[in-house]
């Protein structure tokens, strides 16, 4: 900044004793006006040239680096978003099993059934207030088999291939204790959660 | 001493030109021209040294030389032109005089253009 403030000082100290030079050998006559004229556009010329020359540079310069800077931006933004949608899906999926695990964990651990299946839905909707509360809850029970039970019957085993809970092996139950359990724990009415025991 | 030759050449070119007038008026302008060259010529070799420094100076300024060098040039097409007319003036012929001096205008202009489209293009550049 010096160095340039030094020769711009340099180029008018220059340019004014040339100036002064010419005015001396300069005719005195109709033309000197015309003289005049152009001696102070060459002036002006030595007066802003360097200033013009670093606003140009710097603005070429900023031009540049912001260009850079947003085409980096973007890019990066695009990965970003990408990764956020992975992060929300593994999200939404670890949380889905952990609640899964839960559930069986209490049910098998305060009744006498084994879970055989187990269905959630969840609401997914991130601008609700009851973001991740569970909407419906589906089970598949198992009547718990007697560890100490020694003769196991073999039935007739029934290839089911709907899929469909209602197949006639389940009936549809109504054990208030399980009900309760999980409407008091999940805080989800007792009306979504349905519950079918294997007979 | 230049000057003094210079001035001897002036006051014996002047009494010439007085005597001559009323006998050979034609004589007359003659002597005043030849005087006129004369004496330019002499200068002339003295203002290459005053030319020489002005490049000089110009050179160490960081613009294009083609201005300086304009400049120069103008201010001899101002000279060449300002000493022709004269001469003409002295002959009385005002009208020549002054298409020789118009002349010059013209041609000072035409140099000019490109230092003021110059001094244009350097404002617009200013200009975000």
């Amino acid at each position: 900044m010096i160095s340039f403030l030094k020769d711009w000082a340099i180029n008018i100290a220059i340019i004014s004793i040339f100036i002064t030079i010419l005015e001396i050998i300069m005719p005195k006559g109709p033309l000197k006006g015309y003289i005049n004229v152009i001696i102070g556009l060459i002036l002006i010329i030595v007066l802003i040239n360097p200033f013009i020359n670093l606003i140009s540079n710097n603005i070429d310069i900023e031009k540049e680096v912001f260009a850079n800077i947003n085409s980096y931006n973007e890019e990066n933004s695009v990965v970003k978003e990408s990764f956020k949608e992975l992060q929300k899906d593994q999200i939404i999926k670890t949380y889905k099993e952990k609640v899964k695990k839960n559930i069986i964990g209490l049910v098998e651990s305060e009744s006498k059934y084994k879970v055989e299946d187990i269905n959630i839905t969840i609401n997914l909707n991130e601008d609700e207030k009851d973001f991740g509360k569970l909407k419906k809850l589906k089970l598949n029970l198992n009547k718990k088999k007697d560890k100490n039970k020694s003769n196991i019957t073999i039935e007739d085993v029934e290839v089911s291939i709907s899929e469909n809970f209602n197949n006639k092996n389940y009936k549809e139950t109504n054990d208030k204790k399980i009900l309760n359990i999980l409407s008091d724990n999940f805080d989800i009415d007792s009306n979504n959660i349905l519950i079918y025991i294997n007979q | 001493m230049e000057i003094l030759q210079i001035v001897g050449i002036g006051m014996i070119a002047t009494v010439l030109s007085v005597i001559l007038r009323q006998e050979r008026p034609e004589f007359a302008l003659q002597v005043s021209v030849v005087t006129g060259i004369i004496i330019f010529l002499f200068v002339i070799t003295k203002l290459t040294y005053v030319v020489q420094v002005l490049n000089n100076l110009a050179e160490r300024v960081d613009i294009d030389f083609i201005y300086f060098s304009t400049i120069l040039k103008v201010i001899g097409i101002a000279y060449i032109a300002e000493f022709g007319a004269q001469i003409s003036r002295d002959a009385g012929e005002g009208a020549i005089a002054a298409k020789i001096e118009l002349a010059g205008k013209i041609l000072i202009l035409v140099l000019s253009m490109p230092i003021l489209i110059a001094l244009l293009d350097l404002i617009i550049k200013i200009m975000p």
